[in-house]
């Protein structure tokens, strides 16, 4: 059986915070999330935004803040990813390409913070220049760039940087978090073959986002993610050569057909009656039972890699 | 386990998170309450009890008259409220319609506002104070027009730079397309923004208010030097310090510091009531 | 040719040899630029990043000033007061509302949007009572269009209007735009999905970076 570089196993996490005297009340932005990805592939995370996607990057990296209860199992080669372990990776193995250069810390130069991005990424002091020289002709960026402030830069140059930072020594694993947000069509393009490029040469690439048609020409799985449940993981190539029909979950088939792409459907749009049992689109699913009501389903495998989250 | 209901939330007035805030209001509303009940009669001269320490009968001590120092201090820290009150409340008010008047109505309006919160600010306060009570002929209306009237400018800068960023908020612009009115873009955009700042900014005056109120009746351009207005209980006492007399300055001194700083409490009180993310 | 279109009677929104720059340093966004939208027609604004589409699209809603050039709408010069015929939409819809605003509020800004337009752009009763913090971006999206859909509104600026939201809202607040561009509604459409621009747009406008100074 092939390794994957990084598995997630219902993975949920719940906020709790203080109210009151003695009360407390606890927020739960991710109920069960799964995915698997192995080096060399492209996966996506796909779900509306503000949905609490974005803690799985935190949660990966190990930076989730001290009020958040994590459950599940997350693996990374095989191993299980402690807190320890994380910390260890976090930087080295495994990197975060951030959403925007506000990321980046205001009051220093771009060559200062590749070189501490090169430090850090265990890259030995004598070879720093030379990685940093390296990295900035790889993305066709100025050796002028060097010199500038994070608020210096332009769309363009920003996303460049941001993804050299990432890419400083060998990274094996890649989170970008909205890697598209912002950019017109040109830039998300851009963006998107420097990800294509670092998978190819066996990087293995999580992306999360909130938008489904920019990355379908690049992901080679998706994961549609709902109200803190991933409900279903499809290969990407099958979908865009025949359709949304191969789709299981009908809220995956709708966001799908709702693509301009594809049928620039409108039947179902997004609604904010959230309960805590049951199918999270149970309010909207033409086939809703009372099942679905009740609780949420559990994952049923369609084959080695894909799922689908759904009662019928 | 036991402690964490999931999905549960409790809201409301929290009485532990604004502890302090209830502290300070109890300890104001006592005040007054002593201004209420305490025997009025202690007023009075009475030559058999000159300069007695103070005692269970008399907690502050008495005075070279034999008048009963706690009650002077209480009726002057009423005094001092009255005209604190009034004082700060004209200066905000001020404050907020310059604020508001200069992010309105344009770019002249706006230097206009600048331009005297910088005279404002540039004149040496107790200077101004001064010359204000001195020039509307002293007394209590003379006190409150010189506080009223020069502790709008810090205020207004606040205001006005909060009414500033509105102004260029997506929705006011969007408001104006829709044809909004100016006088509609305040008060129903604007106001409701500024309003807690208002508040606090109005809570925060009070004891600069008093204090100078004080400041002003002890230099002797304030009130009448027969009112029991706590400037003038401090002035008195100077000349009977050296005489060992130490209550009749340090314990009315005490309370008006202690009244202050209860203000400086519920004003953080009220901004973290309504600013409660800016912990 | 331009000047016998020019002097013919014209309907619609038109800006008329707009120039601007963002200060005299930096170069011409652009220079002596024409655009007209027809009523009913659905204009696509191209162009790499930094050609100044978002600037003409703020323009054209009056929020800036062109340094040269003027608008006509109609033929005449677009009224500064009063509500106006070119309504813009933000990419952010929760910087576009008041903050502490209920729904309801929002929603009834300029007019009261009728019961069928609320239907069409699927907003429930329940979220007229919320407020923003309450709603997400999707929701508080329909309601920023649903506000700006007046009936003296003949234009509408959609500058990257779905960019933040799912495909299924997107999907919905575009057919209620392109079912009042049908009843004679002129759209500028500005995003970055070009699949998006080619489903809604009639025609498209390229801008081009304009580098001389």
């Amino acid at each position: 059986m092939a390794e994957y570089l990084l598995e997630v196993e219902h993975l949920a996490l719940n906020f709790y915070r203080h109210k009151g005297f003695a009360g407390q009340e606890s927020l739960s932005p991710v109920v069960d999330l799964s995915l698997k990805l192995m080096a060399g592939e492209i996966l996506a995370v796909v779900g509306s935004s503000g949905s609490g996607k974005s803690l799985l990057a935190s949660a990966v990296l190990g930076i989730l803040p001290g009020n958040c209860r994590e459950q599940g199992l997350i693996k990374y080669r095989g191993q299980v990813l402690t807190k320890i372990l994380r910390q260890s990776l976090r930087g080295s193995d495994i990197r975060l390409i951030p959403q925007s250069v506000s990321y980046l810390n205001p009051l220093y130069t771009i060559g200062w913070q590749l070189k501490q991005a090169a430090l850090a990424a265990g890259v030995t002091p004598a070879l720093v220049r030379t990685e940093i020289t390296e990295a900035i002709t790889r993305y066709e960026l100025p050796e002028s760039t060097l010199k500038l402030f994070p608020h210096q830069l332009s769309g363009g140059m920003a996303r460049r940087v941001l993804t050299a930072t990432a890419t400083m020594g060998s990274p094996r694993l890649l989170i970008a978090d909205e890697p598209t947000t912002g950019l017109d069509e040109d830039l998300i393009t851009e963006s998107l073959k420097f990800l294509k490029t670092l998978a190819d040469d066996g990087c293995g690439i999580l992306i999360i986002t909130h938008d489904l048609s920019a990355v379908t020409d690049f992901a080679d799985y998706v994961t549609v993610f709902i109200d803190g449940l991933s409900v279903e993981t499809c290969q990407t190539e099958t979908v865009v050569q025949q359709g949304w029909t191969t789709l299981k979950h009908p809220y995956s088939r709708a966001l799908w057909r709702s693509l301009p792409v594809m049928d620039f459907w409108d039947g179902l749009p997004e609604n904010s009656g959230r309960h805590s049992h049951g199918c999270p689109f149970a309010s909207r699913c033409e086939g809703c039972q009372d099942l679905c009501l009740a609780h949420h389903p559990n994952i049923s495998n369609t084959n080695e890699r894909e799922y689908v989250r759904c009662h019928f | 386990m036991t402690c964490c209901r999931t999905g549960e939330s409790r809201t409301g007035f929290s009485f532990y998170y604004f502890r302090h805030l209830i502290l300070a209001l109890l300890f104001l509303l006592g005040l007054i309450a002593l201004r209420l009940f305490l025997d009025s009669s202690g007023l009075g001269t009475n030559l058999t009890l000159m300069e007695e320490a103070p005692s269970w009968r008399h907690p502050f001590g008495t005075d070279s008259l034999g008048r009963d120092m706690l009650i002077r201090t209480v009726y002057g820290l009423m005094v001092s409220l009255k005209v604190g009150l009034m004082a700060a409340t004209i200066s905000a008010l001020i404050a907020l319609t310059l604020g508001v008047a200069g992010a309105i109505f344009g770019r002249w309006a706006d230097l206009a506002v600048t331009w005297l919160v910088d005279v404002g600010m540039s004149l040496p306060h107790l200077v101004l104070l001064i010359l204000i009570s001195f020039a509307v002929g002293g007394g209590e209306k003379g006190v409150m027009l010189a506080v009223a009237l020069s502790h709008w400018p810090s205020l207004t800068r606040v205001l006005r730079a909060e009414a500033l960023q509105l102004k260029s908020a997506p929705y006011v612009v969007i408001s104006k397309k829709f044809g909004r009115s100016s006088w509609y873009i305040a008060t129903r955009h604007f106001l409701p923004h500024l309003v807690p700042q208002f508040l606090i900014g109005l809570l925060l005056l009070f004891p600069h208010a008093i204090l100078h109120e004080a400041a002003l009746s002890f230099l002797g351009f304030g009130l009448n030097p027969h009112t029991p207005a706590v400037g003038i209980l401090l002035a008195e006492s100077l000349q009977h310090l050296s005489t060992g007399c130490w209550w009749l300055g340090v314990l009315p001194g005490l309370l008006l510091v202690m009244t202050v700083k209860m203000f400086d409490v519920i004003g953080a009180g009220v901004k973290k009531y309504f600013t409660p993310y800016k912990d | 040719m331009s000047a016998a279109i020019s002097k013919s009677l014209e309907s619609g929104l038109a800006g008329r040899q707009l120039s601007f720059r963002y200060d005299r340093k930096l170069p011409w966004l652009f220079r002596g630029l024409d655009i007209s939208i027809a009523p009913g027609e659905a204009v696509g604004l191209t162009g790499p990043s930094g050609a100044g589409k978002s600037t003409l699209a703020q323009i054209l809603a009056g929020f800036i000033k062109p340094l040269s050039g003027s608008l006509m709408f109609n033929d005449k010069p677009l009224p500064q007061k009063g509500f106006s015929p070119v309504q813009y939409i933000y990419q952010h819809p929760q910087l576009a509302v008041n903050p502490r605003w209920t729904g309801g509020q929002i929603v009834a800004e300029a007019f009261q949007p009728s019961e069928e337009l609320l239907d069409m752009l699927e907003i429930s009763a329940d979220w007229l009572n919320r407020y923003p913090h309450e709603l997400s971006g999707g929701e508080l999206q329909r309601m920023a269009v649903a506000r700006a859909l007046g009936p003296e509104t003949k234009c509408l600026l959609a500058d990257e209007l779905s960019a933040m939201l799912d495909p299924l809202t997107q999907a919905l607040i575009w057919r209620t735009l392109i079912n009042y561009k049908n009843k004679g509604l002129s759209l500028l459409v500005i995003s970055h999905d070009r699949h998006l621009m080619t489903k809604v747009c009639d025609r498209m406008l390229p801008l081009k970076r304009f580098d001389q100074p």
